[in-house]
């Protein structure tokens, strides 16, 4: 949601301000938290709250499915832009687990997909892409 | 030609050697990509055959952007958002190998090539179910491809 910073409009530019302010402690949590995040995923996640609690939500679920099975991990987060597709932006989740066969791999995250994509909003389900890899 | 055809092709690379080492296993993982893509975009074709959206569509497929349209496409499947996740993880492996000569760390390119296997079979064996899916979801689909049509036919 876009708000103005009309000054003619002082509670939206309150609410903007307050928003602002608590999506920056946010992004910062969200960040300290993954192993790397790049410097466009930040900014996309500065200027999207919706984006961001999406994020996070999508974030603990991973983490918690991982913690479960005590599966060693690392997550990056970062941003795609198809030269080729305007207005397509895609927000890497890059899950990298220790596994010595991709099988196992792959049912992790048809499993952590399935968990993870059923609690997201739909504009959060479309840019949001989970990866898994070796880690 | 049966895009899988290229599925074939890879398969018999792998018993190949050459003189070119990471050059022939970087082009495995391509044939790899390519068989997925192409045959999961053509049974996206043919679902939208005799819609309204079906030559906006041949149009986008002959264009770079198929490759990010057909991952949108399968992402708009809820019981396929996961092989949208594949077909992107895929493409990313893919363009590791086409294009990043230099990487950061040494890939172990045999590992690159089990991972990309597998995950072509993820894909391959939902193929039954992937027509009837985009059928099912037409309208979202047209409409979207009419979207993308319009973005892609105004980029410079």
């Amino acid at each position: 949601m876009q708000i103005g910073l009309d000054s003619s409009e002082p509670r939206a530019n309150i609410k903007y301000i307050i928003e602002s302010v608590f999506l920056e402690d946010r992004v910062k949590t969200i960040s300290q938290k993954l192993d790397s995040i790049s410097t466009e995923a930040e900014l996309l996640l500065r200027g999207d709250f919706e984006i961001t609690r999406n994020l996070e939500q999508a974030l603990n679920c991973l983490r918690t499915i991982l913690e479960n099975f005590a599966i060693q991990h690392d997550i990056a987060v970062s941003s795609w832009r198809d030269p080729e597709a305007p207005d397509f932006e895609a927000l890497e989740l890059v899950v990298k687990v220790d596994a010595k066969d991709f099988s196992s791999i792959l049912r992790l995250w048809k499993m952590t997909d399935e968990r993870i994509y059923e609690t997201l909003s739909p504009t959060a389900k479309k840019k949001i892409i989970v990866i898994f890899e070796r880690l | 030609m049966d895009p899988l055809d290229f599925y074939g092709l890879a398969k018999e690379l792998r018993t190949k050697s050459s003189n070119y080492p990471e050059a022939l296993k970087r082009t495995i993982v391509g044939r790899f990509y390519y068989a997925i893509f192409l045959m999961v975009r053509d049974e996206l074709g043919v679902a939208l055959r005799g819609s309204q959206a079906e030559p906006l569509y041949s149009s986008i497929s002959q264009m770079g952007a198929i490759h990010t349209l057909v991952v949108d496409a399968l992402s708009k499947i809820e019981r396929d958002r996961h092989l949208s996740n594949v077909l992107y993880g895929m493409r990313r492996r893919r363009d590791t190998a086409d294009y990043r000569t230099q990487t950061l760390r040494k890939l172990n390119w045999d590992s690159e090539i089990d991972d990309i296997v597998s995950m072509a079979d993820e894909v391959l064996q939902n193929r039954p179910g992937l027509q009837p899916s985009f059928s099912q979801k037409l309208f979202e689909i047209e409409t979207f491809v009419t979207f993308w049509h319009s973005k892609v036919a105004a980029s410079p």
